[in-house]
């Protein structure tokens, strides 16, 4: 494994020594890097590298009823040196891991990988008994999407596709330093919920579900008149006789453990 | 004729165990017992090649033969000793084995004898262990890609 | 039967390739695949070529190998059931009757007649698209593109029909022992029906785009023969083996399932155009299986008994008795057969799967010394593998 393929070096990021800072202030390059990241998000070309099943989904996403071409991917390239991203759809094995690499590291720059289905993302049914398994094929080339499913419906796919277009849609912004990374939305902007994040965060629902406290009385006297019911007809029991010993004495109800407490405020910033 | 009643009559030492289902034979005899069975009982296809293994001291081959008029399986069974598991080869005369007993080789560690292309085909060369045997240690790293989750 | 306009064929001929008697030529080792649009998945062929002609090729399998009998010997009987799904990932219903019918064998666990007539539906539905997407992508691989997008919106109506019954598009986790886990809707049953009609209406629009196109008889009349002999001594099955001419059809002979309650024809090679054994009449022999199998959901929809969908003694915690079984059915692309061995413990012993494609596969590097290049793609798309079923 190379230094570059070290897992955790997203490929969006270039080699350190790549922009030239004295080339950068002095050229304008800003609508045209727009126009240049427009025009690739608009046409990713997808490496035909089909393993296994989620093959078979990618190949329905390319056909009519899902059509992958309205997001410009149809042209699937058997060759990786014509692709934009490789979509490793299916099980990345140890016999196979090495041709992965090697087919990542014939595309040419920029690439990207959307590891699609589960077995791509950790290994999927495979990650406990699975011996000739790569256990997620990030272990093997750096992935910028991962896709869980097995295998996931087209539908998916195309959600992928476009999160990878506005990744590569903001590619120029980062390379100039523009975008610092990730930083999150408002708590309940229109942003937020359209990445899926929850206005109330899990903690503070406790506070936002309001308990009623007269019936919650009422279910305590209920729970200690049915202890109490039960008591009585232990006490019987011995008196019966014939049984002997059916019933072993009851054993405590465990104590729920007290709700976490919250945690301090930190400011969430890019890796 | 029936696979039991065939070997009885012609190699009445080499089986060793007769039921409905299968016949077990000695293993140094299972090719001429893979003759017997196309010859005399129509056995045309060699369906499926399965190794089983038996700790602590066994291993079986399971050969099942393909007739198909009228249609049936003839299963022949062959035992070996675990420390030492050889079985001669079916290769050379049913073409289907070839494969069918290099993956036994491969995932069981079950030689056999005189197969012209004795090497693993389902695993990569150099793996190590026979995974199917019942006690293989699952691999913690291979060529630097970790194989825990 | 469709009129198409007489092509004439020198059939069985095919021009020898010459060389010029001073040309110095030296024989070409190179590698196809396992990333290769025609190899159907992760297929390795290793190629020993003179020029374009095909001296040796040697298919290296085992990229796709996901220890699915490890797997099952691991995990429960129902937690091992959707690897059997993912052998043969095209036709994955078929799979799981392989591996449970040979359960059910050595167990002797009764199916009740409805989920036996269920079971037999859907096999066949899943057999009719598998092979609509391998008669399509045998049309890819000799360059027409739009016979497989036909295909698939018939392959998608399909899907659309088992996912609602199943819950899956692609793998279904559906059959399980003793029955199947969901029942069917009079809706369903209707538009099921519609859909045999509509496939049926367009068999016809598929023979004139692609079986009796010109160009695709001129690539596959009298191409890659594999004969009776050949199929039979590499235990390949399935439409190779009828398309050499074996009559040999599992659902016919050692029916299972209730199959024997249905009437459908078994074509068997050779069909009206080419040798028997070549390329076109194992397309011919997918396309005629079609139809057959339209007829049986057709049947097995109108006679569905009534009752049970599955048998109430299987639970979740199911553990098979002792024994040992041997049970082959008919999948889309061979026979699917499991060696099942139990010792009653929570998971199988042994369930070695045979995946058809292992066989069918294995007869590529007697079949194909002396074709051209592009004939072996024709070969190999016309074998139909999924190297799912074939490493498993």
């Amino acid at each position: 494994m190379t230094e570059a393929t070290r897992p955790g070096r997203p490929s969006y990021m270039p080699p350190p020594e790549r922009f030239d800072p004295e080339v950068e202030q002095t050229i304008l390059l800003t609508k045209a890097e727009w126009l240049v990241d427009w025009s690739r998000k608009s046409a990713l070309w997808p490496l035909g590298f089909g393993l296994a099943c989620c093959a078979i989904e990618m190949i329905s996403t390319a056909m009519t009823k899902f059509d992958i071409s309205r997001f410009g991917a149809e042209v699937f390239r058997a060759t990786p040196r014509q692709a934009d991203v490789m979509i490793v759809a299916g099980t990345v094995t140890h016999k196979m891991a090495p041709r992965v690499q090697r087919l990542w590291d014939q595309m040419a720059d920029p690439k990207w990988v959307i590891a699609m289905g589960a077995c791509t993302v950790g290994g999927g049914p495979y990650f406990k008994y699975g011996y000739h398994v790569v256990k997620g094929v990030d272990k093997v080339v750096p992935v910028d999407i991962y896709l869980p499913g097995c295998p996931p419906r087209p539908e998916a796919l195309l959600e992928a596709i476009m999160r990878l277009q506005e990744l590569v849609e903001a590619r120029s912004k980062r390379l100039n330093g523009k975008d610092p990374g990730y930083t999150p939305p408002e708590k309940g902007s229109r942003q937020a919920k359209k990445d899926g994040l929850s206005p109330v965060e899990p903690w503070e629902t406790a506070k936002a579900h309001k308990f009623d406290d007269a019936k919650k009385k009422t279910e305590e006297d209920e729970a200690k008149a049915k202890a109490a019911a039960a008591a009585a007809k232990k006490a019987a029991a011995p008196a019966a006789g014939a049984e002997g010993a059916s019933g072993a004495p009851a054993a405590p109800k465990p104590e729920r453990p007290a709700r976490p407490p919250k945690p301090p405020e930190t400011p969430e910033g890019g890796a | 004729m029936t696979p039991a009643e065939a070997l009885r009559s012609a190699l009445p030492d080499a089986v060793e165990e007769a039921t409905d289902a299968f016949v077990r034979v000695k293993a140094e005899k299972v090719v001429e017992a893979a003759r017997v069975l196309r010859e005399k009982c129509g056995a045309e296809m060699l369906h499926q090649i399965s190794g089983v293994d038996r700790p602590p001291d066994k291993m079986e081959v399971v050969y099942h033969f393909a007739r198909l008029k009228p249609a049936a399986f003839l299963c022949l069974k062959v035992s070996v000793p675990r420390s030492n598991p050889v079985v001669p080869t079916l290769a050379n005369e049913w073409a289907s084995a070839n494969w069918g007993e290099r993956e036994t080789w491969d995932l069981l560690g079950i030689r056999f004898s005189g197969h012209p292309h004795p090497y693993r085909i389902l695993l990569p060369e150099d793996w190590e262990g026979h995974p199917l045997r019942k006690d293989y240690a699952y691999p913690v790293e291979y060529h630097g890609v970790d194989c825990v989750e | 039967m469709t009129t198409i306009q007489g092509v004439r064929l020198d059939e069985g001929e095919r021009a020898a390739p010459t060389l010029p008697r001073d040309i110095l030529t030296e024989e070409l080792v190179f590698n196809m695949g396992p990333q290769h649009p025609s190899t159907h998945g992760v297929l390795r062929v290793v190629l020993r070529t003179d020029g374009e002609v095909v001296r040796e090729a040697q298919p290296l399998i085992g990229n796709l190998h996901r220890c699915c009998e490890k797997i099952l010997e691991s995990l429960t009987y129902v937690q091992g059931l959707p690897y059997v799904d993912r052998m043969d990932y095209l036709g994955a219903l078929n799979m799981e009757m392989g591996l449970v019918l040979s359960v059910e064998k050595a167990a002797a666990v009764e199916v009740p007649k409805r989920a036996q007539y269920l079971r037999v539906i859907l096999c066949e539905i899943n057999r009719v698209i598998s092979h609509l997407f391998a008669a399509g992508q045998f049309g890819l691989d000799m360059g027409a593109f739009t016979p497989f997008l036909y295909m698939f919106r018939e392959r998608e109506e399909g899907l659309t029909l088992l996912n609602e019954v199943t819950g899956g598009r692609l793998l279904y986790h559906y059959i399980r022992y003793g029955g199947v886990t969901r029942d069917v809707s009079d809706d369903w049953k209707r538009k099921c029906i519609a859909w045999c009609d509509q496939v049926a209406a367009h068999m016809d629009e598929y023979n004139n785009l692609l079986t009796y196109n010109h160009i695709f008889l001129n690539r596959t009349v009298g191409v890659a023969i594999i004969d009776r002999e050949t199929a039979l001594r590499y235990g390949a099955t399935g439409p190779i083996l009828r398309a050499a001419g074996v009559p040999r059809d599992l659902r016919k002979d050692m029916p299972y399932s209730c199959y024997e309650d249905f009437d459908f024809k078994v074509p068997v090679g050779p069909h009206d155009k080419g040798v028997v054994g070549d390329s076109w009449n194992r397309h011919r022999q997918r396309l005629l299986e079609i139809e057959e199998s339209l007829k049986i959901i057709r049947q097995a929809i109108t006679k569905l008994p009534a009752g049970d969908v599955s048998n109430p003694k299987v639970t979740r915690g199911w553990k098979a008795p002792e024994g040992e079984a041997y049970v082959a059915s008919e999948a889309p692309r061979g026979e699917i057969s499991c060696y099942f061995v139990s010792d009653g413990g929570k998971a199988p012993y042994r369930a070695r799967m045979r995946g058809p494609s292992f066989y069918n596969i294995s007869l590529l590097s007697e079949t194909s010394r002396g074709l051209l290049i592009g004939d072996l793609i024709a070969l190999m798309g016309s074998i139909d593998i999924t190297l799912g079923e074939c490493d498993r």
